[in-house]
């Protein structure tokens, strides 16, 4: 099949096809379809073409539209039906903002209770504040001057919340520090009434010579 | 060309997106049902059979909820297809992921549509519509917009994302290239 040599022509076939020109364009063009072969082959192609690929394809407009109506509102803004892929989205975004929001939760809480660990391990290092007696007695001397600073500094602040109490919350591996005043003391109460525990340190031995008075000796 | 439709009561389609903004729904009712065949026929001409009632509403859905971007510069069918063809591109990439998923069985390729369509088509018809299926997806495209729908070489570029030139050549090869079929 040749085709028409006249582009301007035959680029106005598929519009006379379709009904679509004005009325001298349409005298023209139908006058040219008349003479030229090729155009005229074009032109009940394009016909035929129209026919088939035209054909109505059954939908439901009303239906459709009653749809289109339930999932918009009026003023064209959006309404996010549950079900449509707008709200699907949104929900998910909602998630990922709540899983975000959660997960930086868990990182702080983590991050806390390192930090107070770490804050302890400090606090061990400060043994060098503690007088030099109590430090050689032991543990549990250590803990009673914990113990003695905590009470001072809940007497001094009494509104203020102690670390203690928040460690009461955070806290997962239980430690000195998880006690409670109140516990605390109970301990402290409890591990001084056992003589049967040993000191980490071994007592200093003092050993006093004192000279015998005149006439005491036997 | 941008064509102005009028409906029963004489309204175009800006005036009915007017209408509808102002919160008459019936609007919305009328220009579905201006609309909605012209929609259903072009995914049917490029190669969709099934839901394309849903494919359409799906357009409209999509239209109404983004008139903001819709500015006039041309028509509002115009407008619908460049929607629907994103929406058959979406759908087509979701498609062709689950296929890379699911072993294509044979018996999937020839679907039921096909096989009623060839049946009840008449001869010359059932030729044609096969040389149009011959044509690239750009190609069929660009066809289908100009033959039945009518639209200009520029709203088809409008629609499929190419220039004005472009679709041209695209639409005079495509006519070649049924032509060609159809002479074998």
């Amino acid at each position: 099949m040749i085709d028409c040599p006249n582009a301007e022509m035959r680029d106005r076939l598929p519009e006379l096809a379709m009904e679509r020109l004005g009325p001298h364009e349409r005298v023209a063009l139908v006058a040219h379809v008349a003479e030229c072969a090729a155009c005229a082959a074009e032109f009940a192609l394009l016909r035929e073409c129209r026919r088939v690929l035209g054909r109505s394809v059954r939908v439901d407009s009303a239906r459709v539209a009653r749809a289109v109506a339930a999932q918009t509102l009026h003023g064209g803004t959006a309404r996010r039906t549950p079900g449509s892929r707008a709200w699907a989205w949104s929900g998910w975004r909602a998630a990922a903002a709540v899983l975000v929001i959660a997960g930086g939760a868990s990182l702080t809480t983590i991050y806390a209770i390192r930090g107070r660990r770490d804050a302890g391990s400090e606090h061990s290092s400060t043994l060098s504040s503690v007088p030099l007696e109590n430090a050689i007695a032991g543990p549990s001397t250590l803990a009673k001057a914990s113990a003695s600073a905590a009470v001072q500094d809940a007497t001094e602040h009494p509104t203020r919340p102690s670390a203690e109490a928040a460690d009461t919350e955070l806290s997962i591996g239980g430690g000195v520090s998880d006690l409670s005043e109140v516990e605390l003391r109970a301990l402290l109460d409890e591990m001084g009434k056992v003589d049967a525990l040993p000191p980490a340190e071994p007592e200093p031995v003092i050993v006093r010579v004192t000279s015998a008075p005149p006439g005491d000796t036997e | 060309m941008t064509e102005v439709t009028r409906s029963d009561d004489g309204a175009t389609d800006l005036e009915l997106i007017a209408r509808w903004r102002a919160g008459d729904e019936h609007a919305a009712t009328q220009l579905v049902e201006r609309h909605a065949p012209a929609l259903a026929r072009f995914a049917s001409s490029v190669g969709v059979r099934d839901d394309i009632e849903e494919l359409v509403q799906d357009t409209f859905v999509r239209a109404f909820q983004s008139l903001e971007g819709f500015r006039g510069d041309s028509s509002f069918r115009t407008w619908l297809f460049t929607i629907e063809r994103r929406l058959l591109l979406d759908r087509h990439r979701a498609q062709r992921r689950r296929r890379d998923r699911v072993e294509v069985r044979e018996g999937d390729i020839a679907t039921e549509y096909d096989a009623l369509d060839s049946m009840m088509a008449d001869e010359a018809g059932a030729r044609v519509r096969t040389a149009v299926e011959q044509l690239s997806p750009m190609q069929r495209e660009v066809f289908t917009l100009r033959v039945t729908e009518g639209l200009s070489y520029k709203e088809i570029a409008g629609v499929v994302g190419t220039t004005e030139g472009a679709a041209r050549v695209h639409y005079h090869n495509a006519m070649r290239a049924v032509k060609e079929f159809l002479d074998d």
